[in-house]
Order: C-alpha cells, then sequence, then structure tokens
C-alpha cells in the first residue's frame, strides 16, 4: 500500500545541509506553519524519510550554496503557496515558476508533474493531489539540470510512482 | 564568541538565505492579498503608484525598503511587525500541527468512514457465513464508539 509522510521545513532544510542556527533563522517569520495544503512526500514500508527518494535526492543535488540558497527559495514558495487554496496564485508572476515538467496518460486521462523553478537548473518536482480527502502537494525529487530537458531518471520515478497512486488512491496513507 | 566569528557566520547565511529572505516577504503580502482578495491594480490605487510597480515588488526578488514594506502593510490594513529573537528560538509557527480547513474536515470524516466501512464489508464477504451488513456495523461501533449508517 502507498505511503505518503508529511514533511516539515526544517526536516527538508537539514537534508540539505543547512545548520540548526540557519534554519531558525529562515523560519523565523512563521514559515512552515499550518496551511491548505500538507507537503508531503512518498516513503518505503519502513515509514524512513531519509530512506526517501525526496531526501536521497536533496543530499545528491542541493550540495553547494548557490544550490542551497535556490532550495530555500522554492521551499519558501511552496511553503507560503500551501498557506491559500489556489496556491498557484501565490507562485504567478513570481521568481519561482510552477510549471508543468512531463506529461503522462493513465487510465484515458492525462496527468502532469509540475516542477518549481529558482535558478537555471534547480528544480523541485510535485504533484498536487487529494488523498482521504486532504489536499496533498506531493514533493517527489529535487535536481539540479544539466540540460534543458527533463531526465529520464526523473519522469521515470514521477510517473511510476504517480500512477501507484492513482492506481489506489483511496488506500494511499498518509503518516 | 569574536565579532570576526560572527562577522564569518552571517556572510555565510547572507550567501544563503537573503534571496529566500527576499521572496518570503513577497509571498507573505501576496498570500494576504489573496485571503482579501485583492488585485495589484487595487494596491496600486490605494498606494498611489503603477500596477507595474506593485507587480515588481511582490516578484519576490527586491530588497524592499521598509518605508515600501509598511507602505504594502497599510494598503492591506495590516501592521508590519518587526521582532528580534535569539537565532536557536522556534518560530512559534515552526511545525505546528497541520491543521485543515474546517470546511474540508466533514468531507474527510465522511470519506474515511466510506473507506473503513467498504473495507470492513470487504473482509466480511470472505467470510461465507457472516452476515456482511451486521458485520459493518459491529465493527465500525468497535473502533468509533458511535452508532455508524449502513447504507
Amino acid at each position: 500500500m502507498p505511503t505518503v509522510k508529511v514533511v516539515t521545513l526544517r526536516a527538508l532544510l537539514t537534508a540539505a545541509g543547512f545548520s540548526p542556527e540557519q534554519i531558525s533563522s529562515a523560519l523565523a517569520n512563521g514559515l512552515g506553519g499550518s496551511g491548505v495544503w500538507r507537503l508531503c512526500t512518498p516513503v518505503g514500508e519502513d515509514d524512513d524519510l531519509n530512506g526517501s527518494k525526496l531526501f536521497k535526492s536533496i543530499k545528491k543535488y542541493v550540495d553547494d550554496d548557490e544550490k542551497r540558497s535556490n532550495f530555500l527559495v522554492m521551499l519558501t514558495a511552496i511553503a507560503r503557496a500551501a498557506t491559500q487554496q489556489d496556491y498557484g496564485a501565490v507562485l504567478s508572476n513570481s521568481v519561482v515558476t510552477a510549471k508543468p515538467a512531463y506529461k503522462f496518460n493513465y487510465r484515458n486521462k492525462q496527468h502532469t508533474v509540475l516542477e518549481l523553478k529558482h535558478g537555471k537548473k534547480d528544480r523541485i518536482y510535485f504533484y498536487p493531489e487529494k488523498f482521504c480527502g486532504l489536499p496533498c502537494i506531493v514533493l517527489l525529487l529535487a535536481h539540479h539540470k544539466k540540460d534543458q530537458t527533463t531526465p529520464k531518471e526523473v519522469t521515470t520515478y514521477c510517473e511510476t510512482t504517480m500512477k501507484a497512486h492513482l492506481a489506489s488512491i483511496s488506500d494511499v496513507s498518509i503518516t | 564568541m569574536s565579532n570576526a566569528n560572527i562577522a564569518e557566520k552571517i556572510a555565510a547565511s547572507r550567501r544563503l538565505l537573503s534571496a529566500a529572505r527576499r521572496a518570503d516577504t513577497a509571498f507573505l503580502f501576496k498570500s494576504q492579498m489573496i485571503e482579501q482578495n485583492l488585485k495589484n491594480t487595487d494596491i496600486a490605487a490605494r498606494l498611489g503608484v503603477s500596477p507595474a510597480n506593485v507587480s515588481r515588488w511582490l516578484r519576490g526578488d527586491q530588497n524592499l525598503s521598509l518605508d515600501t514594506l509598511h507602505a504594502l502593510a497599510d494598503a492591506l490594513q495590516r501592521s508590519l511587525v518587526v521582532q528580534c529573537r535569539p537565532v536557536d528560538e522556534r518560530s512559534h509557527t515552526e511545525d505546528e500541527e497541520w491543521t485543515p480547513d474546517p470546511s474540508l474536515v466533514k468531507g474527510v470524516i465522511e470519506h474515511c468512514a466510506y473507506r473503513h466501512l467498504r473495507k470492513t464489508a470487504l473482509s466480511a464477504r470472505e467470510k461465507p457465513f457472516a452476515s456482511p451488513t451486521s458485520e459493518v456495523v459491529r465493527e465500525s461501533n468497535k473502533e468509533n464508539d458511535e452508532p455508524v449508517a449502513v447504507g
């Protein structure tokens, strides 16, 4: 049974190598409080965030100060956007763009993987979904692109994960 | 800690945090505007500036002056609060338990009750001599301690 786990900004920033002081400073303005949308990520049976694809991708790709800065801006954007039902309205005409990265067909319907973009190459891939009636922004992967195309490793993982959720959406549990 | 050490830490933090601080302020104002159903043109009219100016302020990459921040807060009929706290003190909102929009709660409860009933009914169907309906009601009452309407 697929499981998604709620993630805090503190956990995401820790995985990206921010110090506790820097995290406290970044979150000092009330960032990371409650919202309409939950930020979460798929986890395995062990329910361990550190073993999730998202956290592994953060550790792999968010590995210098410029990437960390871009990553923090994107997280700030999505966390503020998550406080509003229409999260896209918060992001429109802003320094962070949210746009379709990849589309695929499943059960006669087109589904879209979205990307948050800040800087030329840094991305966070996600998709919005309701699990058990709860609105969730499912963070899938962080990535530092080498060229303009969305890499195969990203599209394959995102498509497989979304299909697993869509196949049994009422059975996806949130922890 | 010496001033030199603190200066080093500040420089490191500035590299990491300054872009996010600018963006966060803009997103905070935009969220307020959405909640109050205000457009850039409304803010521009209230402040006597052009909508393009407001759009630039709210893009999230500008180092806005204190005057501009206060003007934006005034346009939203809000107070701008500047606080100084120890750096290791957690924000009171950080990691707070997520609370859903109250309008969603009813739907969620109904949906979860439906899922529970469906699962119990399916497992009851696998037991050939059990009555699925009574099984469902008994199982549901056991967990919720409340009567659950079936069908």
